[in-house]
Protein backbone atom coordinates (compact mmCIF):
# COMPACT_ATOMS: atom_id res chain seq x y z
CA UNK A 1 0.00 0.00 0.00
CA UNK A 2 1.27 3.56 -0.86
CA UNK A 3 1.70 5.18 2.84
CA UNK A 4 2.43 8.71 1.45
CA UNK A 5 -0.14 11.47 2.17
CA UNK A 6 -1.98 12.38 -0.77
CA UNK A 7 -2.24 16.45 -1.33
CA UNK A 8 -3.77 18.35 -4.09
CA UNK A 9 -2.68 21.98 -4.15
CA UNK A 10 -5.01 24.09 -6.09
CA UNK A 11 -3.76 27.40 -7.21
CA UNK A 12 -3.49 29.46 -10.44
CA UNK A 13 -0.34 31.04 -9.57
CA UNK A 14 2.40 28.79 -11.21
CA UNK A 15 5.12 29.99 -8.65
CA UNK A 16 2.92 29.42 -5.89
CA UNK A 17 2.35 26.31 -7.19
CA UNK A 18 5.87 25.04 -7.39
CA UNK A 19 7.03 26.36 -4.34
CA UNK A 20 4.73 24.03 -2.92
CA UNK A 21 5.28 21.40 -5.06
CA UNK A 22 8.51 21.29 -4.53
CA UNK A 23 8.40 21.85 -0.62
CA UNK A 24 5.91 18.92 -0.33
CA UNK A 25 7.72 16.36 -2.67
CA UNK A 26 10.51 17.06 -0.26
CA UNK A 27 9.06 16.48 2.25
CA UNK A 28 7.52 12.64 0.98
CA UNK A 29 4.10 13.83 0.23
CA UNK A 30 2.64 12.69 -2.72
CA UNK A 31 1.28 15.79 -4.94
CA UNK A 32 -1.39 16.90 -7.80
CA UNK A 33 -1.49 20.13 -8.27
CA UNK A 34 -4.47 22.28 -10.20
CA UNK A 35 -4.07 25.34 -11.76
CA UNK A 36 -8.17 25.67 -11.57
CA UNK A 37 -11.52 24.63 -9.72
CA UNK A 38 -12.58 22.38 -12.81
CA UNK A 39 -9.39 20.58 -13.00
CA UNK A 40 -9.65 20.42 -9.33
CA UNK A 41 -12.81 18.77 -9.05
CA UNK A 42 -12.03 16.55 -12.15
CA UNK A 43 -8.89 15.20 -10.09
CA UNK A 44 -11.14 14.97 -7.26
CA UNK A 45 -13.22 12.70 -8.70
CA UNK A 46 -10.83 10.63 -10.41
CA UNK A 47 -8.26 10.37 -7.38
CA UNK A 48 -8.20 9.61 -3.64
CA UNK A 49 -6.68 13.01 -1.64
CA UNK A 50 -6.06 13.54 2.10
CA UNK A 51 -6.16 17.16 2.12
CA UNK A 52 -6.53 19.94 -0.23
CA UNK A 53 -4.53 23.36 -0.34
CA UNK A 54 -6.66 26.01 -2.10
CA UNK A 55 -6.25 29.39 -3.04
CA UNK A 56 -9.11 31.72 -2.23
CA UNK A 57 -9.02 33.19 -5.47
CA UNK A 58 -8.90 31.49 -8.74
CA UNK A 59 -10.30 32.29 -11.89
CA UNK A 60 -12.89 29.80 -12.75
CA UNK A 61 -14.46 29.41 -9.39
CA UNK A 62 -14.86 31.52 -6.70
CA UNK A 63 -12.59 29.43 -4.13
CA UNK A 64 -15.35 29.43 -1.40
CA UNK A 65 -17.63 27.77 -3.39
CA UNK A 66 -15.28 25.64 -4.81
CA UNK A 67 -14.48 24.34 -1.01
CA UNK A 68 -18.47 24.29 -0.83
CA UNK A 69 -18.45 21.53 -3.92
CA UNK A 70 -15.73 19.66 -2.82
CA UNK A 71 -17.51 19.54 1.08
CA UNK A 72 -20.67 18.45 -0.63
CA UNK A 73 -18.76 15.09 -2.49
CA UNK A 74 -16.22 14.68 0.34
CA UNK A 75 -17.18 15.87 3.10
CA UNK A 76 -14.42 14.22 5.83
CA UNK A 77 -11.75 15.65 3.31
CA UNK A 78 -9.73 18.95 5.03
CA UNK A 79 -9.36 21.80 3.03
CA UNK A 80 -6.87 24.38 3.79
CA UNK A 81 -7.43 27.73 2.68
CA UNK A 82 -3.87 30.16 1.53
CA UNK A 83 -4.68 33.84 0.19
CA UNK A 84 -3.24 37.24 -0.89
CA UNK A 85 -6.19 39.13 -0.01
CA UNK A 86 -7.58 38.18 3.23
CA UNK A 87 -10.92 39.39 4.43
CA UNK A 88 -13.13 39.18 7.56
CA UNK A 89 -16.04 38.15 5.07
CA UNK A 90 -14.10 35.20 3.31
CA UNK A 91 -12.74 33.80 6.93
CA UNK A 92 -16.18 34.03 8.18
CA UNK A 93 -16.99 32.22 4.93
CA UNK A 94 -14.12 29.56 5.47
CA UNK A 95 -15.56 28.85 8.85
CA UNK A 96 -19.11 27.99 7.81
CA UNK A 97 -17.79 26.19 5.31
CA UNK A 98 -15.62 23.67 7.91
CA UNK A 99 -12.46 24.65 6.27
CA UNK A 100 -9.79 23.04 8.37
CA UNK A 101 -7.45 26.00 8.40
CA UNK A 102 -6.62 29.65 6.65
CA UNK A 103 -3.42 31.27 5.85
CA UNK A 104 -2.37 34.17 4.97
CA UNK A 105 0.24 34.88 1.72
CA UNK A 106 3.22 35.18 2.41
CA UNK A 107 2.45 31.56 3.91
CA UNK A 108 4.74 30.35 6.45
CA UNK A 109 5.86 27.31 5.20
CA UNK A 110 6.70 25.16 8.44
CA UNK A 111 2.88 26.56 9.57
CA UNK A 112 1.21 25.56 6.35
CA UNK A 113 3.00 22.09 6.69
CA UNK A 114 2.34 21.63 10.55
CA UNK A 115 -1.57 22.28 9.42
CA UNK A 116 -1.58 19.98 6.78
CA UNK A 117 0.14 16.79 8.70
CA UNK A 118 -2.76 17.56 11.30
CA UNK A 119 -5.15 17.56 8.62
CA UNK A 120 -3.91 14.36 7.10
CA UNK A 121 -3.39 12.71 10.70
CA UNK A 122 -7.57 13.52 11.06
CA UNK A 123 -8.04 12.28 7.75
CA UNK A 124 -6.30 9.43 7.28
CA UNK A 125 -8.56 6.46 8.97
CA UNK A 126 -6.62 4.04 11.48
CA UNK A 127 -7.12 1.46 8.67
CA UNK A 128 -4.33 -0.80 10.87
CA UNK A 129 -6.80 -1.11 13.73
CA UNK A 130 -9.59 -2.49 11.28
CA UNK A 131 -7.46 -4.98 9.50
CA UNK A 132 -7.77 -7.92 11.45
CA UNK A 133 -5.00 -11.24 11.49
CA UNK A 134 -6.61 -14.40 10.35
CA UNK A 135 -9.46 -12.41 8.50
CA UNK A 136 -10.91 -13.64 5.26
CA UNK A 137 -8.93 -12.64 2.18
CA UNK A 138 -9.56 -12.77 -1.31
CA UNK B 1 -45.05 26.72 16.31
CA UNK B 2 -44.02 24.72 19.46
CA UNK B 3 -40.32 24.41 19.92
CA UNK B 4 -39.07 21.21 21.68
CA UNK B 5 -38.71 22.53 26.09
CA UNK B 6 -35.57 20.53 25.88
CA UNK B 7 -33.32 22.84 24.49
CA UNK B 8 -30.71 24.88 26.20
CA UNK B 9 -28.19 27.62 25.34
CA UNK B 10 -25.58 29.45 27.55
CA UNK B 11 -25.22 33.22 26.92
CA UNK B 12 -21.68 34.49 27.96
CA UNK B 13 -21.52 38.20 26.88
CA UNK B 14 -20.01 41.21 29.48
CA UNK B 15 -23.18 43.30 28.30
CA UNK B 16 -26.04 43.33 30.71
CA UNK B 17 -27.93 44.46 27.53
CA UNK B 18 -27.47 41.42 25.10
CA UNK B 19 -27.49 39.51 28.22
CA UNK B 20 -31.16 40.81 28.99
CA UNK B 21 -32.13 40.78 25.16
CA UNK B 22 -30.83 37.39 24.68
CA UNK B 23 -32.18 35.78 27.66
CA UNK B 24 -35.72 37.31 27.02
CA UNK B 25 -35.52 36.16 23.36
CA UNK B 26 -34.50 32.60 23.88
CA UNK B 27 -36.76 31.97 27.21
CA UNK B 28 -39.82 33.15 24.58
CA UNK B 29 -38.44 30.22 21.75
CA UNK B 30 -38.94 28.09 25.14
CA UNK B 31 -35.19 27.52 26.09
CA UNK B 32 -33.57 26.84 28.89
CA UNK B 33 -31.42 30.16 29.53
CA UNK B 34 -28.53 30.01 31.67
CA UNK B 35 -26.40 33.87 31.26
CA UNK B 36 -22.97 34.67 32.50
CA UNK B 37 -21.16 38.12 31.98
CA UNK B 38 -17.48 36.46 32.00
CA UNK B 39 -15.57 34.05 30.13
CA UNK B 40 -14.77 32.31 33.84
CA UNK B 41 -18.82 32.28 34.81
CA UNK B 42 -19.41 30.97 31.34
CA UNK B 43 -16.80 27.93 32.02
CA UNK B 44 -18.22 27.30 35.15
CA UNK B 45 -21.89 26.95 33.90
CA UNK B 46 -20.53 24.99 31.18
CA UNK B 47 -18.88 22.55 33.26
CA UNK B 48 -21.91 21.81 35.36
CA UNK B 49 -24.66 21.62 32.54
CA UNK B 50 -25.05 20.14 29.50
CA UNK B 51 -26.38 23.12 27.16
CA UNK B 52 -27.14 22.52 23.06
CA UNK B 53 -25.67 25.69 22.38
CA UNK B 54 -23.37 28.52 23.95
CA UNK B 55 -23.14 31.88 22.64
CA UNK B 56 -19.67 33.70 23.47
CA UNK B 57 -19.05 37.34 22.66
CA UNK B 58 -15.67 37.87 21.81
CA UNK B 59 -14.76 41.15 23.50
CA UNK B 60 -15.03 40.85 27.57
CA UNK B 61 -12.86 41.65 30.33
CA UNK B 62 -10.43 39.06 31.64
CA UNK B 63 -10.82 35.75 29.30
CA UNK B 64 -11.25 36.71 26.08
CA UNK B 65 -13.99 35.30 23.74
CA UNK B 66 -11.24 32.70 21.87
CA UNK B 67 -10.01 31.59 25.50
CA UNK B 68 -13.20 30.71 26.68
CA UNK B 69 -13.87 29.34 23.12
CA UNK B 70 -10.90 27.39 23.44
CA UNK B 71 -12.01 26.22 26.66
CA UNK B 72 -15.27 25.51 26.17
CA UNK B 73 -14.48 22.87 23.42
CA UNK B 74 -11.69 21.67 26.04
CA UNK B 75 -14.71 20.20 28.21
CA UNK B 76 -16.99 19.68 25.39
CA UNK B 77 -15.82 19.35 22.12
CA UNK B 78 -19.26 18.43 20.31
CA UNK B 79 -21.45 21.77 21.82
CA UNK B 80 -21.80 23.76 18.99
CA UNK B 81 -20.30 27.16 19.76
CA UNK B 82 -21.19 30.91 18.22
CA UNK B 83 -18.77 33.56 18.58
CA UNK B 84 -20.41 37.17 18.23
CA UNK B 85 -18.42 40.34 18.03
CA UNK B 86 -18.97 43.78 17.98
CA UNK B 87 -15.54 44.14 16.47
CA UNK B 88 -14.94 41.63 13.64
CA UNK B 89 -10.86 41.21 12.59
CA UNK B 90 -9.61 39.03 10.47
CA UNK B 91 -7.23 37.06 12.94
CA UNK B 92 -10.02 36.93 15.66
CA UNK B 93 -12.26 35.29 12.53
CA UNK B 94 -9.36 33.08 11.74
CA UNK B 95 -8.85 32.10 15.18
CA UNK B 96 -12.48 31.38 15.64
CA UNK B 97 -12.19 28.64 12.76
CA UNK B 98 -8.92 27.25 14.01
CA UNK B 99 -10.65 26.57 17.47
CA UNK B 100 -13.57 25.27 15.83
CA UNK B 101 -16.50 27.45 16.42
CA UNK B 102 -19.67 26.65 14.59
CA UNK B 103 -20.28 30.70 12.98
CA UNK B 104 -18.89 34.07 13.69
CA UNK B 105 -21.69 37.04 13.50
CA UNK B 106 -21.09 40.66 13.50
CA UNK B 107 -23.39 42.60 16.09
CA UNK B 108 -25.71 44.38 15.39
CA UNK B 109 -27.40 41.32 14.27
CA UNK B 110 -30.89 40.80 13.86
CA UNK B 111 -32.36 37.98 16.40
CA UNK B 112 -34.25 35.80 13.62
CA UNK B 113 -31.03 35.43 12.01
CA UNK B 114 -29.13 34.68 15.54
CA UNK B 115 -32.27 32.13 16.27
CA UNK B 116 -31.88 30.88 12.80
CA UNK B 117 -27.97 29.76 13.17
CA UNK B 118 -28.68 28.26 16.88
CA UNK B 119 -30.95 26.24 15.31
CA UNK B 120 -29.01 24.83 11.91
CA UNK B 121 -26.33 24.16 15.08
CA UNK B 122 -28.31 22.27 16.81
CA UNK B 123 -30.05 20.17 14.38
CA UNK B 124 -26.52 19.55 12.69
CA UNK B 125 -25.35 18.74 16.74
CA UNK B 126 -28.32 15.94 16.37
CA UNK B 127 -27.42 14.45 13.21
CA UNK B 128 -23.85 14.13 14.30
CA UNK B 129 -25.24 12.40 17.47
CA UNK B 130 -27.34 9.88 15.06
CA UNK B 131 -24.28 9.26 12.93
CA UNK B 132 -21.90 8.42 16.03
CA UNK B 133 -24.67 6.19 17.47
CA UNK B 134 -24.79 4.58 13.85
CA UNK B 135 -21.50 4.04 13.73
CA UNK B 136 -20.93 2.33 17.14
CA UNK B 137 -23.26 -0.17 15.45
CA UNK B 138 -22.01 -0.77 12.54
CA UNK B 139 -18.24 -1.07 14.43
CA UNK B 140 -20.23 -3.71 17.38
CA UNK B 141 -21.87 -5.78 14.35
CA UNK B 142 -18.58 -5.97 12.69
CA UNK B 143 -16.67 -6.87 15.69
CA UNK B 144 -19.70 -10.17 16.19
CA UNK B 145 -18.89 -10.83 12.53
CA UNK B 146 -15.37 -11.31 12.87
CA UNK B 147 -15.56 -13.27 16.04
CA UNK B 148 -18.12 -15.90 14.35
CA UNK B 149 -15.72 -15.68 11.15
CA UNK B 150 -13.39 -16.71 13.89
CA UNK B 151 -15.37 -19.30 15.02
CA UNK B 152 -16.66 -20.60 11.97
CA UNK B 153 -12.53 -21.20 10.69
CA UNK B 154 -12.15 -22.83 13.83
CA UNK B 155 -14.48 -25.36 13.37
CA UNK B 156 -13.62 -25.88 10.02
CA UNK B 157 -10.03 -26.43 10.82
CA UNK B 158 -11.05 -29.24 14.06
CA UNK B 159 -13.76 -30.86 11.57
CA UNK B 160 -10.69 -30.76 9.01
CA UNK B 161 -8.35 -32.59 11.64
CA UNK B 162 -11.02 -35.58 12.69
CA UNK B 163 -10.26 -38.97 11.30
CA UNK B 164 -11.79 -39.03 7.99
CA UNK B 165 -12.44 -35.11 8.41
CA UNK B 166 -12.06 -32.39 5.33
CA UNK B 167 -7.98 -33.15 5.88
CA UNK B 168 -8.57 -37.03 4.16
CA UNK B 169 -10.34 -35.65 1.43
CA UNK B 170 -9.50 -33.02 -1.19
CA UNK B 171 -9.48 -29.39 -0.14
CA UNK B 172 -12.66 -27.30 0.11
CA UNK B 173 -12.24 -24.15 -1.57
CA UNK B 174 -14.16 -21.42 0.66
CA UNK B 175 -15.88 -22.71 4.41
CA UNK B 176 -17.78 -19.51 6.11
CA UNK B 177 -20.59 -17.28 5.87
CA UNK B 178 -22.01 -17.17 2.36
CA UNK B 179 -22.35 -13.23 1.11
CA UNK B 180 -25.10 -11.76 -0.03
Amino acid sequence: MDSKPRLLIVDDELLIRDLLYDYFAARDFDIAVAENGQRALTLLEKDRFDTVILDLKIPDIDGLELAERIRAEHNDLPIILITGYPSVESAIGALRHRVDDYFIKPVNLTHLRRAVEAAVARHTPPQAQLQQPGGSQT
Amino acid sequence: MNEPLTRSVLVIDDEIFIRDLLSDFFVKLQFGVVVARDGNAGIAEFRKSRFDVALVDLKMPGKSGIETLRELHQIHANTPVIVMTGYPTIDSSIEALRLGAYDYIIKPFKLQELKDVVDRAIKEQEIHVEIDSLREKVHTIEAELRQYRSAASERAREIGSLPGGAADHPPVKTVGIPRS
